[in-house]
């Protein structure tokens, strides 16, 4: 379907390219958002993705599917505005212990739960949650995780063990904070 | 480490409960906005590099037109005869001939790269 409109806004059909916003905004401000970790930058972010995506189709070649060149580029931009803004955190180098999943998130609806993955998710370094939703929500190979943020292969097995460690560390601690407030 | 190694299925249960949706319910509208507006502009800059190249190519051959014909005339300025301005009239039109054609291959350049 993809390559049907690709070919379309090459062709001149403006309109055409409302296809792919509709189709990806959201996923493109989940990566951007685990990025930059603030909606507003990442609505930036995705803008000028879109925008980019758009000026440079004529070099899309297709020997990779649209989401992949796409989330390439989001991911780009968003580490740059991260620079910019001077809000790189650092990997922590840092040993994480291992946690069991918490079985206190199973007791919450689903809104509460949504919130307190997504400040897990918050608390990561970006590189850390990016991997993560890219691998498992979008549910992309390790080869596409590659070829979108140019990492190594072993760099990235890493970044997935160290982040899934640091999710359920992370989750667990918002959990037991909000129990001691609530005590 | 394999990729079977990191499969998780609660923390895949658990992330695609965490996925987010664009809070701008106008995103789309306004993006789509500015894509065409940026069309708009990129047609009228299109048009403005043909124009200047136009222009350029008149005015190089007018000048140098002018810079061999000119001290041809018997006339004299301020009491200076007209064929002393012949070297100063060429090496004024060349240099800007060279600045503009610079300029405008730049421009040319810059925004074929855009485009690409």
């Amino acid at each position: 379907m993809d390559d049907i409109y690709v070919r379309k806004v090459k062709e001149g059909d403006v309109e055409a390219f409302r296809y792919f916003v509709r189709t990806y905004q959201h996923m493109a401000f989940s990566v951007a958002i685990s990025v930059v970790k603030d909606a507003f930058l990442a609505e930036e972010v995705v803008q000028e993705a879109f925008m980019n995506a758009f000026q440079k189709i004529a070099s899309f070649k297709g020997q990779s599917k649209f989401s992949t060149w796409l989330y390439r580029i989001i991911v780009n931009l968003a580490f740059r505005k991260l620079n910019k803004e001077k809000k790189w955190q650092i990997d922590s180098m840092d040993v994480v212990e291992e946690v069991e999943p918490t079985s206190a998130l199973d007791q919450l609806q689903d809104d509460e739960r949504k919130h307190y993955i997504n400040e897990a998710l918050k608390v990561m370094p970006s590189n850390e949650s990016l991997a993560l939703r890219l691998f498992y929500l979008e549910e992309l190979s390790m080869e596409e995780l590659i070829a979108i943020t140019g990492w190594s292969l072993s760099n990235v097995k890493v970044i997935l063990h160290r982040a899934r460690k640091r999710f359920y560390a992370a989750l667990n601690t918002l959990l037991e904070n909000e129990v001691k407030m609530i005590i | 480490m394999s990729e079977k190694d990191l499969f998780d299925p609660k923390l895949k249960s658990l992330l695609r409960e965490s996925r987010l949706e664009m809070p701008f319910p106008d995103f789309e509208e306004q993006l789509m906005e500015t894509i065409k507006k940026d069309c708009v502009r990129q047609k009228s800059v299109l048009k403005d590099i043909h124009l200047s190249w136009l222009f350029f190519t008149v005015g190089a051959i007018f000048g140098l037109v002018a810079s061999f014909v000119i001290p041809t005339f018997q006339k004299s300025i301020l009491g200076l005869d007209i064929h002393y301005l012949q070297y100063p009239l060429m090496i004024f039109v060349s240099i800007v001939i060279i600045w503009q054609f610079d300029a405008l291959i730049k421009l040319t350049v810059r925004q074929k790269q855009r485009r690409e």
